[in-house]
C-alpha cells in the first residue's frame, strides 16, 4: 500500500472541511428581517392594553380600569362618542389629570373611539384589519394613523395619572417613542396583517 | 388674580390656579348653593354650567375656566321661576335637599339640549346621586318641566 504523505493528508482534510462549510452555508439561508405582518405584532400589545381598549369599545359605554369594568355612573357613549346629552365626557374629564379627584384628562376633548373602531373581542389580526380599513378607521392613511398615535388623547396613555383610590394607572408595555417607531416601521413595510 | 364671570358678574379671584371651581364659588364668592358631595366628579352635587354646558366643579381647576361664563344654581333664574325650579316645587322633589342644586342644574342642562327627553335620556344625563332616593320625583319633575319649555 503506498504511503500517503501527512502533508498531503492535512491539506486534503482542510479542503474537505472548507467544502463542507460552503455546502452547509448554501443549505442554511441567512436570517430574514421580520415581515411587515410580524411588525404589527410589536404594536399589538399596546393596542390591546386597557388604556387603549377602554375607549375602543364596541359597546354603548366606555370602560375603566385595568380590569376594564363598565364605566360607573351609567356613563354612555352618546350619538357622537362624546357622551350623552348633558352628560358629555367633558362634564367630568378635563384638560389634564386631576390629582385631587383622580379623574383622568388630556389636552384634547375626552371621547370614545367611534364604534367602527371598536376592538373589543377582536383578535390581533382583526384589530390590524380594522385599523387599516379606511371604511372603519375614519378614512385614515398610514401617515394619518401615525398622526393619531401622537395626539394628546393617545399620549395620555403614557401619563395616565392616579386612580381616585390612589394607585397609578398602568401604561402600555412599549414606550410611546418605541410604539410610534414600531408603527411607522410597520406602515413603511406595507402594513400587512397577521 | 384670575377674572371669572359668574351669573353675569365679573369677579377677580385671588386663588391658586388649581383650586377647584367649587371652592372658588363657595369660599371666595360666597355662592354656597353649589354643594360638595364627593370631590371626585361622581355624585353631581357640584354641577354648574360653563357656557351652558354642565360640568362638575369639584374637578374643574380655576385655570380651566378661561373666559367661559359660569352659571350656578343662584343664577339659573332671577326669581326661582326657571321651569325646572317651578316643577321641582310643584312635584315636591327634594327631601333633605342637599343634592338638589346639582340635580336641578343637570336637569336644566338636559332640557336646554333635549326638549322632550325620554326616560333613557334622563338616565344618561342626570347621573346625580340622591341618598334620599328622590329619583322618581326627579324624573316626574323633568317631564313636567319639559312640557312647559
Amino acid at each position: 500500500m503506498p504511503r500517503i504523505s501527512w502533508k498531503r493528508g492535512f491539506v486534503a482534510a482542510v479542503a474537505l472541511s472548507v467544502l463542507a462549510a460552503i455546502a452547509a452555508r448554501a443549505q442554511t439561508p441567512p436570517a430574514k428581517p421580520p415581515s411587515d405582518a410580524a411588525l404589527f405584532l410589536r404594536i399589538a400589545p399596546v393596542l390591546q392594553h386597557p388604556r387603549c381598549m377602554n375607549c375602543h369599545t364596541r359597546a354603548d359605554y366606555p370602560r375603566q380600569g385595568d380590569d376594564q369594568h363598565r364605566h360607573i355612573m351609567n356613563i354612555r357613549r352618546g350619538s357622537d362618542g362624546h357622551g350623552a346629552a348633558a352628560m358629555r365626557c367633558m362634564t367630568c374629564h378635563g384638560r389634564s389629570n386631576n390629582g385631587a379627584s383622580g379623574v383622568p384628562g388630556a389636552d384634547e376633548d375626552w371621547h370614545l373611539a367611534p364604534l367602527s373602531m371598536g376592538w373589543e373581542g377582536l383578535g390581533v389580526g382583526d384589530i390590524c384589519r380594522n385599523l387599516t380599513d379606511p371604511t372603519k378607521n375614519g378614512g385614515r392613511t398610514g401617515r394619518q394613523i401615525v398622526d393619531h398615535l401622537q395626539t394628546q388623547l393617545v399620549r395620555w396613555a403614557w401619563s395616565p395619572g392616579q386612580t381616585p383610590q390612589g394607585p397609578l394607572r398602568t401604561s402600555p408595555p412599549l414606550s410611546h417613542t418605541d410604539f410610534v417607531a414600531a408603527a411607522q416601521a410597520w406602515i413603511a413595510a406595507g402594513a400587512s396583517c397577521p | 388674580m384670575t377674572t371669572i364671570t359668574v351669573n353675569g358678574n365679573r369677579h377677580d379671584v385671588d386663588a391658586a390656579s388649581d383650586t377647584p371651581l367649587l371652592w372658588v364659588l363657595r369660599d371666595h364668592l360666597g355662592l354656597t348653593g353649589t354643594k360638595f358631595g364627593c370631590g371626585a366628579a361622581l355624585c353631581g352635587a357640584c354641577t354648574v354650567h360653563l357656557d351652558g354646558e354642565p360640568v362638575r366643579s369639584c374637578s374643574l381647576p380655576l385655570d380651566a375656566v378661561g373666559s367661559r361664563r359660569i352659571t350656578t344654581i343662584e343664577g339659573l333664574s332671577a326669581d326661582r321661576t326657571h321651569p325646572v325650579q317651578t316643577a321641582w316645587i310643584e312635584e315636591q322633589v327634594p327631601q333633605c335637599g342637599y343634592c338638589q342644586p346639582g340635580m336641578i342644574m343637570a336637569a336644566a342642562a338636559l332640557l336646554a339640549e333635549v326638549k322632550r327627553p325620554s326616560d333613557a335620556d334622563i338616565d344618561s344625563a342626570v347621573t346625580n346621586i340622591c341618598r334620599c332616593g328622590t329619583y322618581a320625583r326627579v324624573r316626574k319633575a323633568i317631564h313636567a318641566a319639559a312640557e312647559r319649555m
